[in-house]
């Protein structure tokens, strides 16, 4: 089956910083794929250059059999590619339904349908039924800077999913949760995996070994291991290198 | 104290401050959007005074130029974002605030060239050239014809930005614009047609406002300065805010300068100054300091 995202040779320095050297992902359909490794690894640079949010130096990205290289965010979400950010980002000015349909909305929309009123209309019920997905049905007209941090995450996760993506990029969205409300959003993109491809850049050992297909450990801005689970807690490079202080967690 | 002064400086102070309203919201707009401060919006309003003058020499009516002098603006507008301000967008805001300033004094001077340094009247359209009595004082009737009308076409653009799906994206990036861009709207196509659409808001206060305040080619630097203290004080990007503090400075001007008219603008300053020491993000709070 085609890959739903591949990432080919991909590099970005920053001056004399390599912070991320030739890397390749592929991530395939209804998968959840997880990028793991250390601060500093690159995770996130290489994150933001596959979302478009930085130009990368060198590489290529194919999103669904599209080449998407160096495109603009806007033009990624609305060709399938949608993604959150490691420090929460939703309109807190906004209502939680606004928050949801304007994304709703932008993937159905050309500039010159978003004028059509039966849009806006439509976008608000996709908007409802995404709140309902996710258990947020309460909070419809609640602005959404008055939610609760786990709610803000999980609202997040609605505006991504709103734009129906084909891939969904994921940046830390368990950061700064209690464990309990980390497993709801564990079980949330689990869920999701039966819809979306999943792109998941992550610190929490547990989660991402509970619930990823593949996983990919980068450390000074190359991919040292790619693999299972399994392999991944078994591959020596990977336990010195980065999981080795990590490793009692991952017992249970 | 004379109350009846005190009634037509009222008066005067809310009609101003309607006219106020139409400029502000349309600096509000652009600087929630794309950080950008707008110097060039007192010469567009300027623009539309001179709009609807050759419109008029067309011999078309004071109405129909009315709504046809402003939509020349439009484009001539939209022609400046795409040339001055597009190319700087990634740069700090200071390089937008001085290229606008540039080209106002492009747009003053180009006035200028073609219809000289005078003043042009434009006679107050009929049927409101009248007076109506308020209070026992004689009143133009046009003057609160014009505010009404740019109430009521503030109104509309509040709505707009309320419940429109366009509303609902230009609140969004005001919001957080990266955000908005993440999930796939076109913040630089919604700037462009914004930073349009706000000029022909200022163009109609301008052609709206010829009547009572007469063309000139310096004639947008006043409510310029106003507009800015109005958005400045309503919280940048906030437009109920900004609807308020623009009521706020007309008031707080007409009322002033009709006791102490040489010190108008500077009670003005003391008390935006004042509010700003107390309430740096402006008197409601959500703007932003900048």
């Amino acid at each position: 089956m085609a890959s739903a995202l591949v990432v080919q040779g991909l590099s970005k320095s920053f001056g004399a910083l390599r912070a991320v050297e030739n890397v390749s992902l592929d991530v395939a359909p209804n998968q959840v794929h997880s990028l793991i490794g250390p601060n500093g690894a690159g995770k996130t640079t290489a994150f933001n250059c596959i979302s478009g949010f930085l130009r990368p130096d060198v590489g290529r990205i194919w999103l669904n059999g599209q080449e998407v290289t160096r495109w603009p965010p806007h033009r990624l979400a609305s060709a399938g590619m949608a993604r959150t950010f490691q420090i929460t980002k939703i309109f807190s000015e906004l209502s939680v339904l606004e928050n949801v349909a304007l994304a709703a909305r932008s993937r159905d929309g050309r500039n010159l349908q978003m004028w059509r009123r039966a849009n806006h209309c439509a976008a608000k019920e996709q908007a409802e039924e995404v709140l309902r997905t996710l258990a947020l049905s309460a909070r419809t007209d609640s602005s959404a800077g008055q939610l609760a941090h786990g709610e803000k995450r999980v609202l997040e996760i609605g505006i991504a999913l709103a734009l129906r993506p084909a891939v969904l990029l994921l940046d830390e969205p368990t950061a700064g949760m209690s464990s309990r409300e980390s497993e709801h959003i564990a079980a949330l993109i689990r869920k999701l995996s039966s819809r979306v491809s999943v792109l998941l850049v992550e610190h929490d050992m547990e989660i991402v070994l509970g619930i990823s297909d593949v996983v990919t450990v980068m450390t000074q801005g190359r991919i040292i291991a790619s693999g299972s689970p399994a392999q991944i807690t078994r591959d020596p490079e990977v336990q010195a290198a980065y999981l080795g202080t990590a490793e009692p967690e991952f017992v249970s | 104290m004379d109350i009846n002064f005190l009634l037509a400086n009222t008066l005067n102070g809310v009609v101003y401050g309607a006219f106020l309203l139409l400029t502000s919201l349309g600096l509000s707009l652009v600087f929630g959007l794309g950080r950008v401060v707008n110097f060039a919006h007192g010469a567009l309003y300027a623009l539309g005074g001179y709009a609807l003058i050759v419109v008029m020499q067309q011999s078309a009516g004071y109405w129909l130029a009315l709504v046809l002098g402003p939509l020349l603006v439009v484009p001539l507008a939209i022609a400046i974002e795409r040339a001055a301000i597009h190319p700087l967008r990634s740069r700090p805001e200071i390089y937008t605030l001085l290229v606008t300033f540039g080209i106002t004094f492009m747009i003053i001077g180009a006035l200028e060239y073609i219809w000289g340094t005078g003043t042009t009247l434009v006679e107050v359209p009929s049927p409101f050239a009248g007076t109506v009595t308020i209070l026992g004082n004689p009143y133009p009737v046009y003057r609160l014809v014009a505010a009404g009308l740019s109430l009521l076409v503030s109104a509309t653009v509040f709505a707009f930005i309320q419940f429109s799906a366009i509303g609902l994206q230009i609140r969004a990036v005001t919001d957080d614009a990266g955000m908005a861009e993440a999930i796939g709207v076109n913040t630089k196509w919604l700037l462009t047609a914004v930073f349009g659409a706000a000029a022909g808001l200022a163009a109609f206060a301008g052609a709206l406002g010829a009547p009572i305040f007469a063309i000139h080619p310096d004639m947008g630097s006043g409510i310029l300065i106003d507009s800015f203290l109005a958005v400045i004080l309503g919280g940048l990007g906030n437009l109920p805010g900004t609807a308020v503090g623009a009521l706020f400075v007309a008031l707080t001007k007409s009322i002033g300068g009709g006791y102490v008219a040489e010190w108008s603008l500077a009670i003005l300053f003391v008390v935006v100054a004042i509010a700003l020491i107390f309430r740096p993000t402006g008197l409601f709070g959500r703007g932003r300091v900048a």
